[in-house]
């Protein structure tokens, strides 16, 4: 598990403001600089939330990323609920 | 020696300033008049000082660098953070810092074998920004940001967190010139990104507000228990209650106020007065 390096990517798209931009501009590209497992990488690329969250993200963290990336709250919380 | 003359609670949640039409004109109208309150209080109070007990957000740090505990040390802060500057609507402002409050208490941890954490470059984000801007909106009291680690799992305990407010107390009563007023940031339930967002368990909340009305305070940190915790959601903000509570000691509170707006996202508004 690199657990880290999601939490570490999503702190940084939190918080710098132009690397936000170029994420949301180019995903993957940005994900290259990051040790993700497989199953990281494909819960990053396909949005999925609810995975993030049951593999441990921080909650506060997850759900300021899944603003970022222009979920909604109804959204945000079906995913984390497994609904 | 120092005195500690006022004991606030005050809300932080962003949607207060962000998006102040989540709010109906009556919670509205209700929230203004409970932080008008505090403002009088903190006038009346006229303290040199402002120590101010709540998280930072993920601002300052995170897992590469996470202090249980860390005392602002430099001449001046200044927020919101960068991140925050688009939605926020809080000006930008710079607030001195007590300097002789905060590296006192920093000396004074070392000597009693508490290692504070420390720093000359602490960025106010909206958990001090927010409270700030209604309860000292000339931003001209001198502060002290202490950040208590809560949000990042694992944090602090709520007996160390009590224990660490009395020796707070310990070293204002003995070894700080001058008037100190302390402000807790946050909500008593806070589930930002957790399962229960968009709810708050207002029994729960309720109930430690009553203890706070009784000024039961070792009965209020009794009860902040692991369990109580994981029930009170995510952020654990009720550490920084325990930290102010074990601070002020057995004072009743003068004032208390609750608002919830549906509007919001997580996190109501708990607001307190104690004139100790």
């Amino acid at each position: 598990m690199s657990l880290y390096q999601v939490q570490k990517l999503l702190f940084n798209v939190h918080n710098n403001l132009d690397l936000r931009k170029s994420y949301l501009a180019n995903p993957e590209e940005i994900a290259k600089a990051y040790d993700f497992s497989e199953e990281e990488r494909r819960a990053l690329r396909s949005r999925d939330i609810g995975s993030l969250y049951r593999m441990g993200v921080n909650p506060w963290l997850l759900f300021q990323f899944a603003h970022i990336v222009g979920m909604d709250n109804a959204e945000y919380l079906k995913q984390i609920r497994g609904e | 020696m120092g005195k500690i003359v006022l004991g606030l609670a005050a809300p932080h949640n962003p949607n207060i300033t962000s998006r102040p039409e989540s709010m109906t004109d009556d919670e509205r109208h209700q929230l203004i008049s409970g932080f008008g309150r505090l403002n009088k209080s903190l006038s009346e109070a006229s303290p040199d000082c402002l120590l101010v007990l709540t998280t930072d957000h993920l601002t300052n740090f995170f897992y590469h660098n996470n202090p249980m505990f860390c005392l602002a040390v430099s001449d001046t802060c200044s927020g919101p953070a960068p991140k925050e500057m688009a939605y926020l609507r809080v000006p930008r402002a710079t607030l001195k810092v007590d300097t002789a409050l905060a590296r006192g208490l920093l000396h004074y941890g070392i000597e009693n074998e508490i290692d504070f954490s420390y720093s000359e470059e602490m960025v106010l984000d909206h958990a001090f920004m927010v409270p700030l801007n209604f309860i000292t909106p000339q931003m001209d009291l001198p502060i002290v940001p202490f950040h208590i680690g809560t949000l990042l799992a694992p944090g602090p305990t709520a007996r160390r967190c009590y224990k660490l407010g009395q020796h707070i107390r310990q070293f204002i009563s003995n070894q700080y010139e001058g008037k100190v007023a302390v402000l807790v940031s946050g909500s008593i339930y806070s589930d930002v990104g957790g399962p229960t967002m968009g709810w708050v368990d207002t029994a729960f909340e309720k109930d430690f507000l009553e203890l706070v009305k009784a000024g039961n305070v070792d009965e209020f940190a009794r009860r902040v228990t692991p369990e109580n915790l994981n029930k009170a959601g995510v952020s654990n903000e009720l550490l920084a209650w325990v930290t102010l509570l074990g601070v002020l000691g057995p004072v009743k509170a003068s004032y208390t106020e609750y608002i919830w707006s549906e509007g919001w996202s997580s996190g109501a508004a708990s607001l307190v007065a104690w004139n100790p």
